[in-house]
């Protein structure tokens, strides 16, 4: 076990390295977040909704652009292991596919939950909300919600990397699975925009969490499988 | 004695029935082959006969269709056209991964081991083919492997890394004594036919013509001639 983790902290600071060198998926990221929020903060605008209604559509548009953004990003992830096949050779060097898919899940989320966090101040500010009362329990939804999305995506960008249309393929195949993420999403921070807390008895809670273990359950069964010819 | 000798030609990659198809093109037919400790077995062939799907699956990177792979060891090391590099990270960087991962050895011996320490803190991606051709030996040698694969090992090698090459792979037989596989598939006759204890022709996915496991320099010529004539 020791041996894993020690594998898996190698494998980390490889993604770390990977990403601080171009920074390009933090930059596609971050780039994506703030000019969807702005465009929608400008129709917002236009469109004369009141501060109510505005804050009722705020939890909509937040989840909207943080899948669309996140899965348009995330083909390029895949493509720095694709260019010269560098997991193949940790293949080779004995390290198991789980150990690649969770190092790749794990900083997936990291990235994610950074771009989401940038979303709620940035979107907040372009529809005026106030969300400084409800930050932490939105970034500890932001973060649930980060990690389910990698672990999903991360397995289906490996299943769509064998595709000569792996760019459009990836978030065809990947958009009907994050439903339950996006109801999820969308309820639970109406719940705190609104209400200022989330009620537990609600089942979107529990989805969320299913949605977790379900999502990394199947990303590391499936895996392997998927990045060998 | 005699077990002795039966205990070392015990093949340590067994291949059979092996059939493997990419669309409507059957690259691999039914194909039998077994392998034996302490030899370096040189597989020729056309283009498209078949020889890097057969490293790739016995790599354990691809899939056969149908057959089976009986293999005894798990450390291999292999190079393919594709070198399993990360082209954004250095030469040392690169190293040092692959190293950290398997047996954690120190990076500068290697680097100078393979001519690589003036390249050391450049990228991969930034490297002469040459230069990343020597890389991805470094990393199929990391390991102390059991099983060498190499496909087209000397393609992009100029005369100093073939040479880097044939010492290595003598001084990996010498190391690991009787234990070590090592299948090249080549078109490099010139450069690699001296190190080779066999030579297997593979055409349309299936055996040609083999030397078999005790060939001697004369069986080895007479194949050699025989692929020469059939490829002119």
């Amino acid at each position: 076990m020791i041996e894993w983790l020690r594998v898996l902290l190698v494998l980390l600071q490889k993604e770390a390295r990977l990403e601080l060198r171009g920074k390009e998926i933090l930059t596609l990221l971050l780039c994506n977040a703030i000019l969807m929020s702005a465009l929608v903060g400008a129709g917002i605008s236009s469109a004369m909704l009141d501060r109510l209604n505005t804050s009722r559509v705020f939890p909509m548009l937040l989840w909207l652009i943080f899948l669309l953004t996140t899965t348009a990003s995330v083909v390029r992830a895949y493509e720095q292991e694709l260019e010269n096949r560098g997991f193949e050779g940790l293949l080779l060097a004995g390290v198991t596919g789980s150990q690649i898919y969770v190092a790749k899940v794990i900083s997936m989320t990291f990235l994610f939950f950074c771009n989401i966090i940038l979303l709620f101040v940035v979107l907040a500010a372009a529809l005026d909300q106030q969300l400084s009362t409800i930050l932490l329990p939105l970034a500890l939804l932001g973060l649930c919600s980060a990690s389910a999305l990698a672990a999903l995506i991360v397995v289906l960008a490996a299943v769509a990397s064998t595709s000569r249309m792996r760019g459009v393929l990836l978030p065809i195949i990947a958009l009907p699975l994050l439903f339950p993420l996006f109801f999820a999403g969308v309820e639970m921070t109406t719940e705190l925009v609104v209400r200022g807390a989330i009620d537990l008895t609600l089942p979107w809670p529990s989805i969320l969490l299913c949605a977790n273990a379900l999502y990394f359950a199947l990303g590391i069964n499936l895996f392997e499988y998927a990045i060998r010819d | 004695m005699i077990l002795s000798a039966m205990v070392e030609s015990e093949p340590i990659i067994q291949v059979r029935n092996v059939s493997k198809t990419f669309g409507a093109v059957r690259v691999l037919n039914r194909l039998n082959l077994s392998f034996v400790a302490g030899q370096i077995t040189l597989l020729l062939g056309a283009n498209g006969a078949g020889k890097s799907t057969l490293l790739r699956i016995l790599a354990g990177l691809a899939r056969a269709d149908s057959g089976s792979i009986d293999r005894t060891t798990r450390r291999i090391g292999f190079l393919s056209h594709q070198s399993f590099l990360y082209s954004r990270l250095t030469v040392a960087e690169n190293i040092k991964l692959f190293s950290e991962v398997t047996e954690r050895q120190q990076v500068e011996p290697i680097l100078s081991r393979w001519g690589l320490s003036a390249s050391a803190k450049i990228l991969v991606g930034d490297l002469s083919r040459g230069t990343q051709a020597r890389v991805g030996l470094a990393r199929a040698f990391l390991a102390s492997p059991e099983v060498l694969l190499l496909d087209e090992p000397s393609s992009n090698l100029d005369e100093r890394g073939t040479e880097l090459l044939l010492t290595a792979m003598r001084d990996e037989r010498e190391r690991a004594g009787s234990k070590l596989v090592s299948i090249v598939a080549t078109h490099d006759l010139h450069r690699l036919r001296s190190i080779a204890d066999r030579i297997v022709v593979l055409s349309a996915g299936e055996v040609l013509a083999d030397t078999g496991s005790k060939a001697t320099p004369d069986d080895i010529d007479r194949i050699v001639g025989f692929y020469r004539e059939a490829n002119r």
